[in-house]
């Protein structure tokens, strides 16, 4: 006599449970088996002496294709796909853990590089994905807690230090997730597109070298950390970069660079405009090796968009890094400068990883959440001259306990605040021929012979005062002599050296030609992609010196015949 | 009607011609090889014209060109960990060049100036992949410039250095050899399809998903084809193919007490289709895997001094590790600082042990053993040879050497640096340096397989020991011991390997495993006391890593991605007459504290 209701009470759950179904089915199995680990391992350690207070799972599945080209002929294709874990254990709490850097320890490594990135299964088998995390979490663990120790250790031995800020920052749970970005590459169109651009270099015998490469790239990441968060994020990169080098007469070797970049398969210039690029870039090499070499000199100078951007980058973007506020052997220059100016009054800079971009140039220091499941956001660094923030990870400062959505790595490397979008502004330009006349105006008061113009700067390079080779270079590619009489004469062989910082005091104007420097940046936590855009400036004392020459001699045979049977 | 004829006839002789003529269009010419001709017109416009001021002009000049296919599969747990859409191409570019004359000339000398370098590794580069005449050319052209100079630099300094010093054997830099002109002209391979060794790659692996005692494993399977253009100015030119497949397991895990317990295979091929069925090798797998799982629990040693019986492959294992690089000559370089003179040469004495060259007439071997290399053949039991070849990396005629004879070394391998005693090559360059290419040991004293057991337990008897020692792998791969050892420190293993697979041999015939017995070099003094071998012989082929000297001053040439040069080894069981082997130290790794998530299914 129960039956109808009991068949009636199942019916119900039946009609409900395609409803529960849809919910609980995960978005992304990856995400899911990442989750599962995570739980199991925080778990499984809750029994240990020394548990994990903290942990997160990073997995960034890259596909890259490059196509590398010289002088009209294909020298390489290559086409990889990987997927890499990164992995941040803590032990400890907020206060003191054990990512808590050694004073005085040059040697360190953090734990995340010694361990590198063991092999993840590519294809989404949870069962194979966990085994992976989880051999990864055992080796962490262990490495965690004994450095945890030394840490303790490390601080009982040493004075209390200035900045007493904790190692970690608390900060809220985020669930995000975006599509699977589309990735299409026509492979063989852009083997024959690099060639065909390449080739009008083979054309000139005083161009010994002549390049051009595409890295297309998608990658996905995904975030899962102990505290909540599940982000998925992901984006193709499309970049472009056309070099080639000319040898003078007296040995001195003259490089040009050409770089594009969009996060759209069509956002790469057509065959046509690069063509265009490329003949300019042939007309400016056979300009370079006959230009005279510059003199040492000290004296005004404007420098262009691009070129006050990448000094910018260099000089300004990575003193207001968050951590190095904090690190003891750091130079801190803008540790005590906060409401302070910087910066004359009429520039601001701004730190912007949420522009994909800036008016019609995409900008590649773009994202949406940081590499510590932080969401991205506008950071205004300095406000009509005065300092006002810094970029943050978290990992906090005195006097700034959050992040900022700016801690960022490459793969195999901890993260630490970065730089993204830097953007200067300026709330008063002048046009760029105004700005040349003030420069004349400048020579002239000075009683020097010239002023100089920086046009183009060596892209695609970052330095750091770090041991890392290739980093963002201040290296000017294409110069001018700007005479009172207004004529401009390019000249070669020229270096920017002098204390950046003072230079900052010394600029006196900005042009209204905006421009933007895509490119990559490298430091401790690797290499991470980022753009710089500035307005053209007037500096009123810029220090140049003769750039070091290669000693080598040109080649002693002519260039062969590009044909058989014409020995 | 005379012209309808003539016209008949006519056609009739355009046919035939026709029908000649076909077969030479379709075969490959080398003249029509576009890279071939502008390698040949640039080095003959080097030789003639390049010189600088009125210093030497090159005496000699080589082009290699090495077009690399490369593709690496790696799977764990039955999911691909890496993979590259398509195999990747690369054409490395290399020229050798020599200034000066056969008996002295700039190489063989280290400057200071070498160290920390791009002109260390000057001379290779990476070339374009089209068959562009122009481009080629232009390549080599600026690669053979920055050579000469190179050069020319050199060999004013090494003339300096060696001023002033007087007495030592003058031995020639460079050997003269006949050139070989008529060496095969193999057209460039078309490349076969790989798809099926990403699914034998992921099945393999698979197979240790019901392993859940095994931490880590890994499948990886790699395919590589080099393809060779050679010509130099002594009229020597060849070009050859090169396909490899390299397949390897790997797995390891802990015993409870934390020692590490790890083992592999590798299988080699000249193609997929020469490799074993998935089925073998899955066997295999399933073999090595019970293994692994069983050592956990197994007994160790502490130590023991006593007759080891080396079965099967472990034989030529053991022999390749000792002997293979070694059966090779060295050369030590000159240098302009006499402190690194003497740093070489106990440099390279230490690294891969002393060569031979100072024991031709030495007896190593016992009086019954002889050792050969055979460049020629290609089988053994109808399984493929990995290093056969009909022509050096000289582009000299490769033939049959006699290493060692009733125990006594007679010759070594050689390239064209001549050494004391042996002023011409043998036609054993690969790669960096002279090497062997399929080795034949062979015994005139052989026993059965159940003779040698016996022959074992008796000898460890006379000694009062309750068990032998039987060893079926030897571990620690031959001469890729220096790639070993950084891989090991990669994946942060502490403590010494130990021995993949030996057991303690009973006088009732009963086998226990063995875990943790380290993994040391046998001293090559215990070769001669080896007293009996046994039938029938088995092959191993593995990776061996040229000498030293020959990586520095050869040049390198990397064909990079390729690998390293592997060489076959065909040796009898040998049963040793005393061996010292210990257990593996520790300290150990930590055990994981966590299960494995293929525990918790």
């Amino acid at each position: 006599m129960n039956l109808p209701a009991k068949i009636s009470l199942v019916l119900c759950l039946l009609a409900t449970s395609p409803a529960l179904f849809a919910q609980q089915a995960p978005a992304d199995s990856v995400v899911a088996a990442m989750r599962q680990q995570l739980d199991r391992s925080m778990q499984d350690f809750k029994k240990t002496p020394v548990p994990p207070y903290f942990l997160s799972y990073e997995l960034t599945d890259n596909r890259a294709i490059n196509v590398a080209a010289s002088f009209g002929t294909l020298i390489s294709t290559t086409d990889e796909t990987t997927r890499v874990l990164d992995l941040d254990l803590r032990v400890g709490d907020y206060k003191l853990d054990s990512s808590h850097p050694f004073r005085q320890d040059t040697f360190s490594q953090p734990m995340q590089e010694r361990l590198g990135s063991p092999q993840i299964p590519l294809n989404d088998d949870p069962l194979a994905l966990r085994v992976a995390l989880w051999q990864s979490t055992e080796q962490h663990y262990r490495l965690a807690v004994e450095r945890l120790q030394e840490v303790q250790a490390n601080v009982q031995v040493k004075v209390a230090p200035e900045d007493q800020s904790p190692d970690f920052s608390a900060e809220p749970a985020h669930v995000y997730s975006e599509p699977i970005a589309d990735f299409s590459l026509d492979k063989l169109a852009w083997e024959q597109k690099l060639r065909n651009v390449t080739k009008p270099f083979a054309d000139h015998k005083e161009i010994l070298e002549a390049n051009a490469r595409l890295d297309a790239e998608v990658e996905t990441r995904r975030y899962v950390n102990s505290e909540g968060s599940e982000i998925r994020m992901s984006t193709p990169f499309y970049r472009l970069i056309i070099w080639a080098t000319a040898k003078a007469d007296d040995g001195m070797e003259l490089p040009l660079y050409h770089t594009y970049m969009s996060f759209r398969p069509d956002g790469l210039p057509d065959q046509a405009a690069l063509s265009a690029d490329v003949n300019k870039m042939i007309v400016t090499l056979l300009a370079l090796i006959k230009a005279p070499v510059a003199d040492p000199y000290t004296g005004p100078a404007i420098l262009s968009g691009r070129a006050s951007g990448v000094f910018f980058h260099e000089i300004f973007g990575h003193r207001i890094e968050g951590q190095r506020q904090k690190n003891e052997d750091d130079a801190q220059t803008f540790k005590r400068k906060v409401n302070q100016p910087v910066l004359p009054d009429f520039l601001s800079v701004y730190s912007d990883p949420t522009l994909r971009q800036l008016r019609q140039t995409e900008l590649l220091g773009y994202y949406a959440f940081d590499d510590e499941g932080v969401p991205s956001r506008r950071v205004t660094v300095v406000q009509n001259g005065v300092l006002k923030n810094f970029l943050m990870s978290r990992t906090p400062i005195t006097g700034f306990d959050r992040s900022n959505g700016h801690g960022r790595h490459q793969q195999g490397f901890a993260a630490a605040a970065r730089q993204s979008n830097l953007i200067v502004e300026s709330s008063k330009s002048v046009s760029r021929d105004e700005l040349k006349k003030m420069l004349i105006e400048q020579v002239k008061a000075a009683n020097k012979p010239y002023g100089l113009f920086f046009d183009d700067i060596e892209g695609g390079f970052t330095f750091t005062e770090r041991i890392i080779p290739n980093a963002f270079n201040v290296r000017p590619t294409v110069v001018y002599r700007v005479y009172p009489d207004g004529r401009e004469e390019l000249v070669r062989g020229v270096d920017l050296i002098g204390t950046p910082l003072t230079s900052f005091s010394k600029i006196v104007a900005t042009d209204d030609h905006e421009e933007v420097f895509n490119g990559v940046c490298g430091a401790e936590s690797g290499w991470v992609p980022v753009s710089a855009s500035a307005p053209g400036m007037l500096i009123s004392q810029i220090e140049v010196q003769r750039k070091e020459k290669s000693q080598e001699r040109a080649p002693l045979l002519p260039p062969p015949p590009a044909s058989a049977g014409n020995n | 009607m005379a012209p309808k004829r003539r016209n008949a006839r006519f056609k009739w002789l355009f046919g035939v011609v026709a029908i000649l003529v076909a077969p030479f269009l379709q075969a490959q010419r080398p003249q029509d090889d576009v890279v071939m001709r502008a390698m040949q017109d640039e080095l003959a416009r080097s030789m003639s014209q390049l010189q600088l001021l009125q210093m030497d002009k090159p005496y000699f000049i080589a082009y290699r060109v090495q077009d690399v296919t490369v593709q690496e599969i790696t799977a764990t747990l039955g999911s691909l960990t890496s993979r590259t859409g398509s195999p990747t191409h690369n054409r490395i570019l290399e020229v050798e060049l020599r200034v000066g004359d056969y008996d002295l000339d700039n190489t063989n000398f280290f400057s200071e100036r070498s160290l920390g370098g791009a002109t260390m590794f000057g001379g290779i580069g990476q070339g374009s992949l089209d068959n562009n005449y122009a481009q080629i050319r232009r390549e080599l052209w600026l690669a053979t410039d920055m050579r000469y100079k190179r050069a020319l630099e050199d060999l004013s300094a090494k003339r300096a250095a060696l001023k002033g010093r007087s007495g030592g054997e003058k031995i020639p830099d460079f050997s003269k050899e006949t050139p070989n002109s008529d060496a095969n002209i193999t057209p460039a391979p078309v490349l076969s399809h790989l798809d099926d060794l990403e699914a034998t790659a992921r099945d393999l692996s698979a197979a240790f998903r019901s392993a859940p005692e095994i931490y880590r494993s890994e499948v990886t399977i790699r395919y590589s084809d080099v393809y060779t253009r050679y010509v130099n100015s002594e009229g020597t030119r060849f070009t050859r193919s090169k396909p490899l497949i390299k397949l390897e397991v790997r797995a390891e895990t802990q015993a409870p007490d934390g020692q590490p317990i790890s083992d592999s295979f590798a299988v080699y091929a000249s193609d997929p289709t020469a490799l074993p069925s998935t089925d073998a090798l899955l066997a295999r797998v399933q073999r090595m895997s019970s293994l692994i799982v069983k050592l956990r629990s197994a007994a160790s040693l502490d130590r023991y001094n006593g007759p080891v019986l080396f079965e099967g492959t472990a034989a030529a294992e053991i022999f390749l590790q000792q002997f293979g690089s070694r059966l090779a000559t060295s050369r030590s370089p000159v240098s302009d600082n006499p402190q690194f003179e003497m740093m070489f040469s106990k440099m390279f004495e230490r690294m891969g042990g002393a060569s031979f060259q100072d024991k031709i007439g030495a007896r190593v071997l016992p009086t019954f053993m002889s050792v050969r290399d055979n460049p020629a053949q290609t089988l053994f039991n109808s399984v493929a040879l990995l290093g056969t070849s009909s022509v050096d990396d000289d582009g000299v005629k490769t033939r049959e050497t006699v290493l060692i004879d009733h125990g006594i070394i007679k010759n070594l391998l050689a390239a064209r640096v001549p050494v004391s005693g042996i002023l011409q090559s043998t036609g054993s360059r690969r790669g960096w340096g002279p090497l062997p290419s399929n080795l034949f040991v062979t015994s005139g004293k052989t026993l059965s397989h159940d003779e040698l057991k016996q022959e074992l337990l008796r000898r460890a008897k006379e000694r009062g020991l309750d068990y032998a020692l039987i060893v079926r792998r030897a571990g620690a791969g031959s001469g890729a011991s220096i790639m070993e050892m950084a891989r090991q420190m990669a994946s942060q293993q502490s403590g010494s390997p130990s021995i993949p697979e030996i057991y303690k041999l009973y006088s009732d015939g009963h086998e226990e495993p063995l875990r943790g017995v380290r993994i040391s070099d046998i001293p090559v003094e215990s070769f001669k006391e080896i007293v009996a071998t046994g039938d029938p012989p088995a092959l191993y082929s593995d990776e061996l890593m040229p000498r030293v000297s020959s990586m520095l001053f050869m040049g390198f040439s990397f064909s990079s991605g390729s690998g390293l040069p592997v060489v076959s080894c065909v040796a009898p069981s040998l049963l040793f007459e005393e061996l010292s082997l210990a257990r593996s130290e520790g300290p150990f790794p930590p055990t994981p504290i966590s299960p494995s998530p293929l525990a918790a299914k």
